[in-house]
């Protein structure tokens, strides 16, 4: 069982299956015990509630799942009071994924989030469907340093920074490494999709985020990419759903991996991940 | 709720596009209204039926062929299996007096169940033309009122129509969102309880994707999965 095991940003993770952001509910726990799992990041939480975007928030594609669910999350109060708690109980590696439209809110969720028990912070900014704090976060190069250099100063924990493919990876990841402890790769996509009898677009906030096989082999080479930039531990994103698609990204340099809407189409994919790799062991 | 492998007893034709599927399942107890997820073959997302019917440890859904996932179900073969999550959801809110039932094509399905715990009950079934009515038979001992649109079984017009005349009791509704939004209408300037059973794409049934957003008339949203798929018609806006 130990070779499993994973040592990254001073966390010794059980072993490298962890599900993803906004893909996964305490309920799973009904089915096979998430304590079995490398860790578990929570969907994104900002400061304040939110409510999310216009429905429909879901479709599927021909290999992927479309989504524009929007950030809905309860805001970080009732998430320490009501939430965490659960969570806590689910399993000991809690990574909170976090989200902010100004950089202040990214400071506030860092000093609310310090004195709990959580391991680390995804910062998410990479969301392709929220108007402001989301993707362009990424891409706006001098709030994001100004952010993390803050953040270096604030957090008592791993910082892990989550990025997405149209982010400039070869400018991002040499530019936050000095103020990170990791990077995910990636988040979903910003794609669309049609209804061609309406002629209106299929999701109500007419853009979204591609994930699911489709975009593995983006992942991957965003993994790839950035491997060269950095000497931080990676955690591989996007499209993972069987064994074969962990080692690639293990392959390609991935210390961890995400597993995000393969939870809706086999809700014990973590748990058969797990159990493949111990077979694989042997 | 469980998420099992469940063999497929029966898949057979039995009225246009629609299919009744048999599987052997222990669900629990079971209240009409909830819902199961179905994982058909080559769907990246699960699909959700209401509990048709369930005794004995099988279960009965009745599903209309529409797409990609309900064209794969009608390949399942006996003793095929499949992937089922349930049960889900939080069903109708059964008044012990006597109850309307209103639904529209294949909203029937979820009133099957409801035939086991309820006798008393006035059903309005309407459909745009008579091959969509199935399983009549199983409603026998209901008052039974059927409309086809283009008249050619029972009365001419919608299931609707009825709402000038139905009795003041409870009101439980399934069938497509035009009737529904009707449904609210009546229930709103009437301040009526109605209970409607609405549909939703979802991605994970157990509140994880945040997917299944219904629009709160107070402003906000409920999710389908988690609050639903029974509403108080005057809670929500379709
Ligand atoms: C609680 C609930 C109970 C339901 N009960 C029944 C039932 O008993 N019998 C029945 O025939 N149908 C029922 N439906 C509708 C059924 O889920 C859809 O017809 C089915 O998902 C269509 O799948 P498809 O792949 O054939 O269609 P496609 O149009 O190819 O599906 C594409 C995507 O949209 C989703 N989708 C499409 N139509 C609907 C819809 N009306 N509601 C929700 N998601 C949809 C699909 O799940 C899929 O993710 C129910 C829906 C809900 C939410
Ligand atoms: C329904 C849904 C909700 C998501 N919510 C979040 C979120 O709140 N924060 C985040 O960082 N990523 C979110 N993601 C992105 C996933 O965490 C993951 O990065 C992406 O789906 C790619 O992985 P996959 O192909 O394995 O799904 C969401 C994805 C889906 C499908
Ligand atoms: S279907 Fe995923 S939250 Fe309801």
């Amino acid at each position: 069982m130990k070779r499993l095991e994973v040592q990254a940003f001073g966390v010794t993770f059980r072993n490298p299956i962890l599900l993803a952001s906004g893909t996964w509910s305490p309920r799973l726990n009904e089915l096979y015990p998430l304590s079995m799992l490398g860790g578990l990041v929570t969907k994104t939480i900002t400061v304040e509630p939110r409510e999310g975007n216009p429905p429909p928030r879901i479709w599927e594609t021909e290999h992927g799942v479309l989504n524009s669910i929007g950030l809905e999350n309860p805001g970080i109060d009732r998430f320490i009071d009501k939430v965490l708690p659960e969570l806590e109980q689910l399993n000991p590696i809690i990574i909170v994924s976090i989200a902010g439209s100004k950089p202040e809110e990214f400071y506030t969720l860092v000093e609310r989030l310090n004195p709990t028990n959580v391991t680390a912070y995804e910062i998410n900014v990479s969301c392709p469907n929220v108007t402001r704090g989301g993707i362009e976060l990424g891409k706006d190069t001098t709030s994001l340093l100004d952010i993390a250099r803050n953040l270096r100063e604030l957090s008592h924990k791993p910082l892990i920074y989550k990025l997405s493919i149209v982010h400039d990876i070869d400018q991002i990841v040499p530019l936050l490494t000095p103020y990170a402890d990791g990077f995910t790769l990636i988040n979903s996509v910003p794609a669309m999709a049609i209804d061609l009898q309406t002629r209106r677009p299929q999701l109500g906030n007419v853009t979204g985020g591609l994930s699911g096989p489709s975009i593995k082999p983006i992942a991957l080479y965003a993994v790839h990419k950035a491997k060269k930039l950095t000497h931080l531990p990676i955690i591989g994103c996007g499209g993972v759903s069987k064994l074969e698609d962990v080692l690639e990204f293990i392959t390609v340099g991935a210390s961890l991996v995400q597993v995000g809407s393969a939870n809706f189409n086999h809700p014990l994919i973590g748990k058969e991940l797990v159990e493949g790799l111990m077979e694989n062991l042997i | 709720m469980q998420y099992v492998k469940v063999k497929v007893i029966k898949n057979s034709k039995v009225a246009a596009q629609i299919f009744e599927l048999q599987v052997e399942v222990d669900l629990g107890h079971v209240k009409p209204g909830q819902f199961v997820l179905l994982y058909p073959k080559g769907c990246l997302l699960p699909r959700p039926f209401s509990i048709g019917d369930y005794v004995d440890n099988v279960l009965t859904i009745f599903y209309k062929v529409v797409g990609k996932g309900t064209r794969e179900l009608t390949k399942l073969q006996p003793t095929a299996s499949i992937y089922l999550l349930g049960p889900l959801g939080n069903g109708f809110d059964i008044p012990t007096h006597h109850i309307n039932v209103i639904a529209g094509g294949i909203g029937i399905a979820p009133f099957f169940l409801l035939k086991r715990v309820a006798d008393d009950v006035t059903l309005v079934w309407g459909v745009k033309t008579k091959d969509e009515f199935f399983g009549l038979e199983r409603f026998k001992g209901w008052d039974i009122h059927l409309y086809t649109e283009d008249g050619s079984h029972g009365m001419q017009g919608m299931a609707t129509d009825c709402l000038n005349t139905i009795s003041k009791d409870t009101i439980l509704a399934c069938g497509p969102i035009e009737m529904l939004n009707q449904l609210i209408d009546f229930a709103i300037s009437n301040n009526r309880y109605v209970q409607v059973l609405v549909e939703q794409r979802m991605g994970c049934g157990i509140g994880a994707c945040r997917g299944c957003a219904i629009r709160r008339r107070a402003g906000g949203y409920f999710h389908l999965c988690e609050d639903g798929p029974v509403f108080d018609a005057r809670t929500i806006v379709l």
